[in-house]
């Protein structure tokens, strides 16, 4: 791909922006840090000297729990940002998301075959390896059944997709609620997430993934600008937009596997980040990935906090939380700006 | 010797089972413009597609240069003739200039891209989102999307359709121009012939018997 030549004219406004992200994940970071069930007299201590064997039971508590849970937290949050930007650019539609397009359902699915047959344990690479065929496969079987004579109708795609969702999430619910086995995770997991039981050993596997599908994402991202044109006019400027269409599915399924497989089902992040990020920095896709990295991040640390904070010692579903914070915001935003996405 | 052509020989267009063109042929010669006309739903935007290699063939052959239509590949055949459709939708509000530049992806110069923009009378816009233009402005960016691609072959369907005499006049101008530089240019068309005398030659599109 060419550089743009007068990239964007708003770049002052728009830097202004990014680092007003960026001050607000550290924030939001710092605030983590903080608060939790257990209150650390001795934070920035253990913090800053995490060999020195004074205070050892807070050392451990934010060394063993807090600091990886915030940093699943933040890879989790950009994963699911990017891809919501994946399904939405691939099928130029602004209701995509990997939960609609049947992704996410498929990816919990095939976790869930792994578990049972005890191939695979929860954040390991071969859940991930299972999460990426089932959402693979659910993403294909929605794009098949959703072809017509001519080609892809955005209207059916997402209407088959909310039932294949619907009908693999079933499977799934029915499966949990029959075993009892407490490595298969518990229903509220596979529907609603959590992040309360991931350790150090997940991040090992989780950020070397995400920053994989987030490299991916962001080398791939200017071909999706081409896919707003229709495939037609893609096709005839140059691009097959089935290749793009495919990389794009397959870059989010490993997203969403990898996200799948260590926290669960979270809904919502991956349709509120891209309309979030877009509404600030522009259509084009190349920023968006990296902006919606940042939104999902600060999202999900935000709304992680107040999963185990509010109602503590109790856990709250992160799920609700994520909900709770984004869909006002995307309301607003949107509500604001109408003609974010013209429908065909 | 290859001829400088794109050919389309005895060719059989269907949709949806009905037949709307049968053993119709064109060439389609550099340095040529040539309108293509008809009534309303005769199937010339059909046959067009079917030329740009959009459509599959009931029968006949398509080749462009002396290679056959089918053994080119989306990017090989993006090279050698740009399409402008009929209507294009914009769903992302781009900017003009960044559509422009998306549009050369495999084929197009800067200096194509900036002949396409005076052409097309679009300096004013560039910096504008193309969802915010009007219809007759967003149809003068998709011919400047064509045109800047700087293929060797132009297919145009309809593009006056929602244009001004003045603007009218300077796209054709410019279409001339190309076609004296060694372009050749197809023209889908809807208007009476004395208004196409800009064209070399009229090509009448053979309206099948229902």
């Amino acid at each position: 791909m060419k550089t743009s030549r007068s990239t964007n004219r708003r770049r002052p406004a728009v830097a202004w922006l990014t680092v007003g992200y960026s001050i607000a994940v550290t924030f939001s970071i710092i605030v983590a840090l903080n608060f939790g069930a257990a209150h650390l007299d001795h934070l920035w201590h253990v913090l800053l000297h995490p060999n020195d064997g004074a205070f050892a039971a807070e050392r451990d508590i934010l060394w063993q729990i807090r600091i990886p849970r915030i940093i699943t937290a933040l890879f989790i949050g950009a994963a699911l940002g990017v891809a919501g930007v994946m399904a939405q650019g691939a099928v130029n539609n602004p209701l995509a998301e990997p939960a609609i397009l049947g992704t996410s359902a498929g990816a919990a699915f095939g976790v869930l075959i792994g578990l049972l047959f005890n191939l695979a344990t929860i954040g390991s690479i071969s859940a991930i390896v299972f999460g990426i065929v089932g959402g693979v496969a659910a993403s294909f079987i929605t794009f098949y059944l959703s072809k017509s004579r001519d080609g892809q109708a955005s209207v059916v795609l997402i209407i088959v997709g909310i039932a294949v969702s619907a009908s693999i999430s079933a499977f799934v619910g029915i499966t949990t609620s029959m075993v009892s086995r407490p490595d298969a995770r518990s229903v509220s997991f596979w529907t609603w997430g959590s992040l309360a039981l991931t350790t150090n050993d997940n991040l090992k596997v989780l950020i070397p993934i995400v920053i994989a599908g987030v490299v991916i994402a962001w080398a791939f991202a200017p071909r999706l600008d081409l896919l707003s044109l229709g495939d037609s006019t893609a096709r005839n400027i140059g691009l097959d937009p089935r290749r793009v269409r495919r990389v794009a599915i397959f870059t989010l399924s490993i997203l969403v596997a990898a996200s799948v497989s260590t926290v669960g089902f979270i809904a919502f992040l991956g349709l509120a980040a891209p309309h979030i990020g877009r509404l600030g920095f522009g259509p084009r896709h190349r920023p968006l990935v990296l902006h919606s990295a940042l939104i999902g991040s600060l999202i999900l640390l935000v709304a992680d906090t107040g999963a185990r904070t509010l109602a503590a010692p109790q856990e709250l579903p992160i799920g609700l939380i994520t909900a709770l914070i984004g869909a006002p915001i995307l309301i607003l935003l949107v509500r604001r700006n109408l003609e974010l996405w013209r429908q065909q | 010797m290859a001829a400088t052509m794109i050919s389309a020989h005895g060719i059989t267009l269907k949709r949806n089972d009905k037949t709307i063109a049968e053993k119709f042929s064109i060439d389609i010669l550099a340095g040529k413009i040539q309108a293509l006309i008809g009534p309303n739903g005769c199937g010339k935007s059909t046959a067009l597609s079917a030329i740009a290699g959009e459509r599959d063939l009931y029968a006949g052959d398509i080749s462009y240069d002396g290679l056959d239509l089918k053994a080119l590949s989306i990017e090989q055949l993006a090279q050698r003739r740009s399409v402008v459709a009929q209507s294009q939708r914009y769903s992302l509000g781009f900017k003009v200039n960044e559509i422009l530049e998306m549009a050369t992806l495999v084929s197009g110069t800067a200096h194509d891209i900036e002949t396409s923009i005076a052409a097309l009378d679009i300096a004013s816009l560039l910096d504008r989102k193309v969802t915010s233009l009007s219809g007759g402005e967003q149809q003068r960016v998709s011919i400047a999307m064509g045109l800047a691609q700087g293929t060797p072959y132009f297919l145009l369907d309809e593009p006056f359709s929602a244009q001004d005499v003045e603007s009218v006049s300077r796209i054709c101008n410019h279409l001339r121009k190309l076609a004296d530089s060694g372009k050749g240019i197809l023209v889908v068309a809807h208007m009476p012939d004395s208004d196409l005398r800009w064209c070399d030659e009229i090509v009448r599109f053979p309206t099948m018997p229902n």
